[in-house]
């Protein structure tokens, strides 16, 4: 189901699949970890969430998690997985407590990882353009959100929508700080 | 300008190893935690939840919700020298406390309310969705029985049309906004409205109150002891 929604209105969409990137893929995880009783954190948000200062609220920790539980098929790239490392050391969340947790709800949410090749990703010259701007991580989450038709969910609104939006991708990018907005 | 903020113990001695970690792991947090509270009470909304039968105001939490047990002992340690902080953070606790259970109450008079069943029952009609161009309630209610749909309604009124607790579509709420509210002007319900109102701008002054006094202290502990209020590290996103 899908309700009026212009590129970066803060209307709430029921998004039943998306392609997501590392931030919102990152704090999701995050949060499900810092929420267990057994990691519960209170501060040192900065460092978990970093620019995505929206996140220190609690009811938006709420809304962010209702939004991904509500998506049916979550989509990501290896690209993505293999930055969720770089983010969780950077976090200073313990690595295997939160690899623990993360497995269990990418594993429950049957996240589907797809492995998006350089060489796949350059077989277009406009392909090639969008690696040489903003790197392979974003130019295939482009590319498989285009392929699948479906929503792209970031944060990185100067980079990765900026670039999506360039080509065309409209509203169906989508910055998450915007959808959890009801100002 | 002459210090809100009265010191207690004159002779015990601190420093800015301390200082560091009552800003980190005390100030900080609070101050952060407190002007989300003000933000919401500013709107009349409470953030009141009614979820699986816990009750609880979700942006206006307990000091040690916020801080974390851990912290309590650094808080304690300021109470010792700062006895206003520590007259403040009782008195956030007990309106929070009275706030709380204002909407307890109001829930409970809303939701037993025979006005509340027609309302749902006229809103969510079939006529009145193909109106709004619904098909059905999908998105408007989180999944569930009526029971919960109702709940739910009910949460919305206490916490004046505020921001809903789930991702659902705003164009359906926003559209019967007016509709819903007018509960809170019904004669049983008025009273515990007032009262809840009440409580919510009396915490809010001790919001604000808190707010003055803890970056007050703030300052005066960075200039005394050489401790800088917030020191930068790196994000780990950066947009």
């Amino acid at each position: 189901m899908r309700l009026a929604m212009a590129k970066g209105n803060p209307h709430i969409d029921i998004i039943r699949k998306a392609v997501v990137d590392t931030g919102p893929l990152f704090n999701v995880l995050a949060l499900v970890f810092v929420r267990k009783p057994s990691s519960h954190r209170n501060s040192g948000f900065e460092k978990i969430f970093g620019a995505a200062d929206y996140l220190y609220d609690p009811v938006t920790q709420r809304k962010l998690l209702d939004l991904f539980d509500n998506i049916q098929k979550i989509l990501t790239t290896s690209h993505v997985i293999g930055e969720l490392t770089g983010q969780s050391k950077r976090s200073k969340l313990p690595e295997s407590e939160f690899w623990r947790s993360s497995m269990d709800y990418l594993v429950r949410k049957k996240v589907d990882e797809r492995l998006l090749s350089l060489i796949e990703m350059c077989g277009s010259d406009e392909g090639r353009e969008s690696v040489c701007k903003i790197g392979p991580t974003d130019a295939g989450l482009i590319e498989l959100a285009r392929r699948e038709k479906c929503v792209l969910l970031t944060d990185d609104k100067r980079t990765l929508a900026q670039r999506a939006w360039n080509m065309g991708l409209g509203d169906k990018c989508k910055l998450v700080r915007n959808l959890l907005s009801t100002a | 300008m002459v210090s809100k903020v009265r010191a207690g113990k004159k002779n015990a001695k601190f420093g800015p190893n301390i200082v560091r970690a009552w800003f980190d792991t005390v100030i900080n947090p609070l101050l952060r935690a407190l002007e989300i509270e003000k933000k919401y009470l500013e709107a009349n909304d409470w953030t009141w939840r009614l979820e699986f039968g816990s009750k609880s105001l979700e942006a206006v939490r307990p000091v040690q919700s916020i801080i974390g047990y851990e912290a309590m002992a650094n808080l304690t340690l300021i109470f010792e020298f700062y006895s206003d902080v520590e007259k403040m953070t009782r008195e956030h606790e007990e309106k929070r406390e009275e706030l709380l259970n204002a909407c307890k109450e109001l829930h409970q008079v809303i939701r037993e309310s025979p006005e509340l069943q027609k309302m749902y029952d006229e809103t969510v009609s079939k006529a009145s969705l193909s109106k709004q161009g619904l098909k059905n309630l999908r998105g408007i209610f989180p999944n569930g029985p009526n029971e919960r749909h109702l709940d739910f309604l009910t949460e919305y009124i206490v916490n004046n049309g505020g921001e809903l607790s789930s991702t659902m579509s705003l164009s359906f709420w926003r559209k019967n906004r007016e509709v819903f509210l007018a509960i809170l002007d019904n004669p049983g319900v008025r009273n515990h409205s007032k009262k809840t109102l009440n409580a919510g701008q009396s915490l809010l002054k001790t919001v604000e109150g808190f707010i003055n006094l803890l970056e007050e202290l703030r300052r005066n502990l960075s200039l005394e002891h050489d401790v800088p209020p917030y020191v930068y590290t790196v994000p780990a996103f950066v947009e």
